[in-house]
């Protein structure tokens, strides 16, 4: 069989039924370069459309309250960084009352009698509230804030506990 | 409830400025995300609701796509993401698109999730025990019986072929299908080059073509 004379499909408007009737008539049409870069990007965009389409079937269903419970999550979570650290100050400040009446009382000597002056020769006084209450403030910033961020059960909690103790943190996350 | 695609962007056009840095460029998208980051940082608390409501869908969306349903955990990574927003919040600058930014956070968090996955995994294959977790499960949950067999068969198909894509080709064409994000803020998100991020997509557009290449023959879509 002889081929038929070579077409060029090159003009045409309607390349997809054009390359019907092609395939119809010849098994292995010869095209124009033309032809061929135009029904190659018409069958690319068919072909792209069908995938997008296809695609676009898979939708996310999303967990009713979804939302509420990531906000509740931060709420937790920065309840639980702010607790650690008032517990944290509170220690260090408790820490710092202890030292602060020591060295008040080291004056005194051990037996309470034998005052000696401490190193710069100046005298520590209990009476002098200098070095005790700036090493209170701390802790009663904590206090202050233990007072308005917490109710009195999670105060209670919170004073008596190790933070790290899960099951009472659940309690507080609970209880929020 | 169904979450759509994301909208489509005019990627081209510039990243939209805030109001608060000077007022946005003619013809520039607004960020709506990036004004309500700002509005948190400067002390807006309800902002920061707002961020949650109008982003943890997306968040959710992009993870189910990319680890797959079967991975237990989705909701608790979605709020892991929103921990990290919390945390940056002094640090956030608006020099991209607010999306941009909050999917790369998630791409690091999909990222640890797949390696302690394939840890799982190698461990439980160690042991001689079948783990079902991660992606190797069957995608077959959320499928309505409403949906019709032959629809609910091509989704499962349309899910599997997803979940069989290598990892940076799948977060690739999930951000550019789902979320519309453009090359160049795909590779942001992923640290990696606009040009191979085209690459990418055009790999994994091909990979799920030739995969369900019978489903179009079949269903004539």
């Amino acid at each position: 069989m002889t081929p038929g004379p070579e077409k060029n499909f090159g003009d045409t408007r309607e390349p997809r039924r054009e390359l019907d009737e092609l395939l119809g008539v010849d098994p292995a049409p010869r095209l124009s370069d033309e032809a061929r870069r135009r029904v190659h990007d018409l069958l690319s965009a068919e072909s792209d459309r069908v995938l997008d389409a296809v695609l676009e079937l898979d939708e996310v269903s999303l967990p009713g309250g979804l939302e509420d419970r990531v906000r509740a999550a931060i709420r937790a979570d920065t309840r639980r960084r702010r607790l650690r650290l008032v517990r944290w100050t509170a220690a260090a400040a408790a820490a710092g009352v202890l030292v602060a009446a020591g060295a008040g009382w080291l004056p005194l000597g051990v037996d309470g009698l034998s005052a000696e002056p401490l190193a710069g020769g100046q005298v520590a006084s209990l009476e002098s509230p200098s070095e005790e209450l700036l090493a209170a403030l701390p802790l009663l910033e904590s206090l202050e804030f233990l007072e308005q961020e917490f109710d009195s059960f999670e105060r209670e909690v919170a004073l008596v506990v190790d933070p790290r103790d899960a099951v009472f943190l659940e309690l507080l996350e609970l209880g929020g | 409830m169904t979450l759509p695609p994301d909208p489509p962007q005019r990627a081209a056009v510039p990243f939209a400025v805030p109001p608060a840095a000077g007022g946005a460029p003619e013809g520039a998208v607004p960020d709506r995300g990036a004004e309500l980051m700002l509005a948190w940082q400067g002390g807006d608390e309800q902002a920061f609701h707002e961020l949650v409501d109008v982003y943890s869908g997306q968040v959710y969306a992009l993870l189910t796509r990319f680890l797959g349903r079967g991975h237990p955990g989705r909701e608790d990574l979605v709020q892991e993401v929103f921990l990290r927003v919390v945390k940056a919040r002094a640090r956030y600058t608006a020099t991209a698109r607010f999306s941009t930014w909050l999917y790369t956070i998630v791409w690091r968090i999909c990222i640890n999730e797949t390696e302690r996955s394939r840890s799982r995994r190698h461990l439980s294959l160690d042991a001689g025990l079948d783990d079902e977790g991660g992606l190797e499960l069957p995608d077959s949950a959320e499928l309505d019986p409403a949906e019709g067999v032959a629809r609910a068969d091509v989704i499962r198909e349309v899910r599997a072929a997803i979940a069989e894509l290598p990892d940076s080709q799948r977060i690739a064409m999930v951000l550019a299908r789902y979320h519309s994000l453009s090359f160049a803020e795909i590779a942001d998100v992923v640290g990696s080059s606009e040009k191979a991020i085209k690459s990418m997509i055009h790999r994994a557009r091909e990979s799920l073509r030739a995969r369900l290449q019978p489903l179009f023959e079949r269903e004539a879509i």
